[in-house]
This record gives C-alpha cells, sequence and structure tokens, in this order.
C-alpha cells in the first residue's frame, strides 16, 4: 500500500448556470486547464419567476458545475466561466468559490517518482 | 432565517465539522462505503447522489472543440468532526480505491455549523432483518 499524497492549495469552483451554456463553460474551464468538472442537473428557482420586459419565465432547468482547481488556476478558470456563461447579465447564474483543505486522487507513478513518493 | 444572539453565542462551543467529498464510479462503491462508514465509524450523516462527471484527461477521441462524453458518477458527502476527519479521509480514500486510475478524486472543506442527526433505533438491518 502505498502513500496518500494529499494536495493543498486547492479550490472548488462551483457555478450555476442554464443548462444551455453547460458545454461551453466546460469547454472555456477546459481550455485554461480545468482537469474535469462534475455536473449536476437541478431543478433552481431563484428570487424571481419573470424576468425582462417581456416578462419571460425563467428556465428553471438549471446545471451546477463543480471544478476542483488549483488555487493558482482558481482566478483565471473563473474568469473564464464568467465569460462564457454571461454572468454579467442578470438572471443568467451565478458561481463562488470555496476553500478546500486537501484533495486526493490518483497520481501517476512518473509524478510519484519525481516527488520521491513510494515510488514502486 | 436570522442567526439570533443565542446560537450565535453557541456557536464557539459547538465542536468543529468537516465535509468529506468524493467523486466515484457508479459501480456501487459509494453504497458498499456508506454502509461501511456507518458499521466501522457511526458516520451516518452522509449521502451519495448521481452526477455527470466530465474527465478532461479520459483518454478518449473526441472531435477538436468538443467535450468527451460524460459518465455517470457518484458523488458522495459524509460530515464528521474535525477529530474523525483525517481517519474518514484515508478510510474513504482506501476503502474506494481512489489511487486507481479513472477511480474520482476526493477533497476536504471545513464546515461552520452542523445540526445533530440520529437515525430511528429500531430500524431492521437491510440484509439480515434483524
Amino acid at each position: 500500500m502505498s502513500e496518500i499524497i494529499y494536495l493543498t492549495d486547492v479550490a472548488v469552483i462551483n457555478c450555476i448556470v442554464d443548462k444551455e451554456r453547460t458545454d461551453a463553460v466546460l469547454l472555456a474551464a477546459r481550455d485554461v486547464g480545468a482537469r474535469g468538472a462534475i455536473v449536476h442537473t437541478v431543478q433552481g428557482w431563484g428570487t424571481r419567476e419573470r424576468l425582462g420586459a417581456w416578462g419571460v419565465a425563467v428556465e428553471t432547468e438549471k446545471d451546477v458545475i463543480a471544478f476542483l482547481v488549483s488555487s493558482d488556476q482558481q482566478d483565471l478558470v473563473f474568469d473564464a466561466i464568467y465569460q462564457v456563461a454571461g454572468l454579467d447579465a442578470p438572471g443568467r447564474g451565478f458561481m463562488f468559490i470555496s476553500p478546500v483543505e486537501r484533495a486526493a486522487t490518483y497520481v501517476p507513478e512518473a509524478v510519484r517518482k519525481q516527488l520521491n513518493v513510494n515510488p514502486e | 432565517m436570522s442567526t439570533t444572539p443565542d446560537s450565535a453565542l453557541r456557536k464557539p462551543d459547538f465542536p468543529a465539522f468537516k465535509a468529506i467529498y468524493c467523486v466515484l464510479p457508479d459501480d456501487g462503491t459509494d453504497k458498499r462505503v456508506l454502509i461501511e462508514l456507518r458499521k466501522r465509524h457511526g458516520v451516518i450523516r452522509a449521502s451519495t447522489w448521481a452526477c455527470r462527471g466530465i474527465g478532461a484527461l479520459a483518454q478518449v477521441k473526441t472531435k477538436r472543440g468538443k467535450l468527451p462524453e460524460s459518465d455517470l458518477v457518484k458523488q458522495l458527502c459524509a460530515i464528521c468532526t474535525e477529530d474523525q476527519a483525517d481517519e474518514i479521509f484515508d478510510f474513504i480514500f482506501w476503502s474506494a480505491n481512489v489511487d486507481k486510475p479513472g477511480r474520482g478524486e476526493m477533497w476536504q472543506q471545513a464546515v461552520t455549523g452542523c445540526t445533530p442527526y440520529e437515525l430511528p433505533a429500531d430500524i431492521p438491518d437491510e440484509k439480515t432483518g434483524a
């Protein structure tokens, strides 16, 4: 059994957007270095049911997208998502970053050797 | 709901809790881990839910500018006290084989408040019925 490599300086970015924008958000995040994402489909109601001059009903089918990113990357990924998701427009969604104390995942053998942690 | 002065005063005495999240493949690992968390460590503030997982490093062919096909994955969340956190984190890591490729990832976050949670005592065991 090898040793767990605890990853620190990690953050979770959670983003709530309309379903139709999910793929664009994922692509934008990948392009700036996000390694992966988890998507939950949710039924989301905000504080208003209708928006805009025409009183269009707010789309309630939302996706919550979670990205686990390094602290160095978090601003870059955050900015990229913000632009693509159009979060500067009213009613498009919102996002937030929360700190992670530690993370763990599969670390390839080559990286383990580089770090000199339990090379097999 | 607003925080009353009384509850605000109680918060410093409240034990510190941690939330441990884990993304797992949809192969029943999540249920097995949940059962073991309850039996071995007494952790009952735990749940799992289904979500789509998209791994950018997955070795699959995709068209340029397209995302790889997403996988159905399970996300597990366990709430435990700060004292238990190291033990629970390592336990989930090894029992869910997170150290193997394609087995997911896990992370731990601080929780600033948590309600007590208990299960009724007279629930028969799902497998034995006892």
